[in-house]
């Protein structure tokens, strides 16, 4: 017991110092308490009422939003977005890869996830109200992350260029043809052709890595510093 | 108490003069654990809630994470539990194609299985027979590898054609010189003999080539392949 009191404090000291090191040459703490220490209203405290837990699905939303990038990233150090080798390297992922069938699954549970936990998150804000005046904007880029996402998920489900991604892709560009007047424009562009193939896998592929996840960031950015300006919407 | 030790305690009153410790000390009864376990207040330490429940988030915080981070992780591992190649590859050469006295300058579709790729890709090596054995010798330099010429004229080997008629392979790029059996001479800058080649014979009497491994000074001759029959 002794012992174990003395490495702990020891422990506690040396973390301490460095601690101290840092914050005093840059002064990490005012920044953390900016984002981190701030009370917690009795309303969306689950401690105090139980069913306040529908204010966790924002967070849980964005919980599973880091874990899609993260899975994601490692991902992407097997796959390969070419017709010819796509299919395989995912192949190669699920069967080959240490524990990659769990990184794929991951990712695949989790895209489902996202767009369930996002549509609950999106419902308790409905339902309490959360939308109005003043935070009307914040609903509003809220329905620009729900565009996001929706679109990271069709633009996913083409990657392991398989049978049912194929013939997903097909059809979700016909819709877009069937937009009048500008429709086969739109579907051109989208494709990257006048077929779903080579070029329509890379320019998913880069939409999917790269556009819409920045995208993803900077309005999630702009959505957490809204609520940090404007506070959490009040208690029915 | 004296006044001394009155003047060094802090203002907050947090700590107590040693005196007065020592006599909360004394008066304890002989059960409660000894004063290790105590703070300087004398009372017993417990865990604040606060800190019971940092830990508890913490803790739950950390096992999340670490479920979520490690097969991530071990996924980004996995090149290092796999073993290099080990498929050998068809060739349309007999043992008896091979002497000797030269090395000969032979070309092969060697399979490559690569992550998802499978393909077969041109390679040349050069072979020679030592102790009834084939010595399956790379092209590549063992400096810095670029490919070595051999000593040959319009495809044929030829005698030693450099260091005075003694060497065999020579480097273009920074001059290294090997003799028939690809061992370096010491003025070289590669600093060991040409890597050899795996290799079977199969049913029908055909060579199969499979990976290289290196070889040192004292080991040029030490062949773990199949003598020839
Ligand atoms: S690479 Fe052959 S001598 Fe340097």
């Amino acid at each position: 017991m002794n012992t174990e009191n003395f490495v702990y404090r020891q422990v506690r000291k040396v973390l301490r110092k460095v601690y101290d090191w840092i914050d005093e040459r840059i002064s990490v703490t005012p920044l953390w308490r900016d984002v981190a220490q701030h009370e917690v209203p009795a309303h969306v405290n689950p401690t105090k009422k139980l069913s306040a837990f529908m204010y966790c699905f924002g967070g849980l939303t964005f919980l599973t939003i880091v874990t899609q990038f993260l899975s994601g990233i490692f991902l992407a150090m097997f796959y390969t977005p070419d017709i010819k080798n796509a299919w395989y390297s995912v192949n190669y992922i699920t069967n080959d890869v240490l524990l990659g069938n769990v990184v794929r699954g991951m990712h695949f549970w989790g895209a489902s996830l996202v767009i369930i936990i996002m549509i609950l998150h999106m419902l308790r804000v409905f339902f309490t109200g959360a939308y109005k005046k003043p935070r009307e904007l914040n609903w509003v880029l809220g329905v620009l992350i729900f565009i996001v996402i929706l679109a990271l998920g069709f633009t996913g489900y083409l990657l392991p260029w398989d049978q049912k991604a194929y013939w997903a892709t097909s059809v979700g560009s016909q819709i877009a043809g069937a937009v009048p007047w500008v429709g086969t424009y739109i579907q051109t562009l989208l494709v990257g052709g006048h077929t779903v193939g080579a070029l329509t896998l890379t320019r998913f592929y880069a939409i999917h890595v790269f556009f819409l996840p920045a995208a993803l960031m900077v309005l999630l950015g702009v959505h957490f510093v809204m609520i940090r300006l404007q506070g959490i919407a009040g208690p029915l | 108490m004296d006044h001394e030790n009155e003047m060094d305690t802090p203002a907050s009153g947090q700590v107590p003069p040693k005196d007065a410790l020592d006599q909360a000390g004394g008066a304890q009864p002989p059960q409660l654990p000894p004063q290790g376990t105590q703070t300087v207040s004398g009372q017993r330490e417990v865990m604040s809630r606060r800190q019971f429940l940092t830990y508890a988030l913490g803790g739950t915080g950390a096992l999340m994470a670490t479920m979520v981070a490690s097969p991530l992780v071990v996924s980004a591992f996995d090149p290092l539990h796999r073993a290099s190649g080990g498929a050998f590859s068809k060739t349309n050469w007999k043992p008896s194609d091979f002497n000797e006295k030269l090395p000969t300058h032979v070309n092969y579709l060697q399979h490559i299985d690569d992550g998802w790729n499978s393909q077969d890709v041109s390679n040349d090596v050069y072979v020679i027979v030592y102790q009834k054995k084939l010595m399956i010798m790379s092209h590549v330099c063992t400096h810095l590898g670029c490919h070595v010429n051999g000593s040959t004229e319009n495809g044929k080997s030829v005698a030693p054609e450099y260091g005075n008629g003694k060497e065999w392979f020579f480097c273009p790029c920074h001059g290294s010189q090997y003799n028939i059996y690809g061992v370096q001479t010491p003025a070289s800058p590669a600093p060991r003999p040409l890597d050899l080649y795996y290799y079977h014979v199969n049913a029908d009497g055909y060579v199969e080539v499979g990976n290289n491994f290196q070889r040192s000074d004292a080991t040029w001759g030490n062949n773990p392949n199949p003598t020839l029959a």
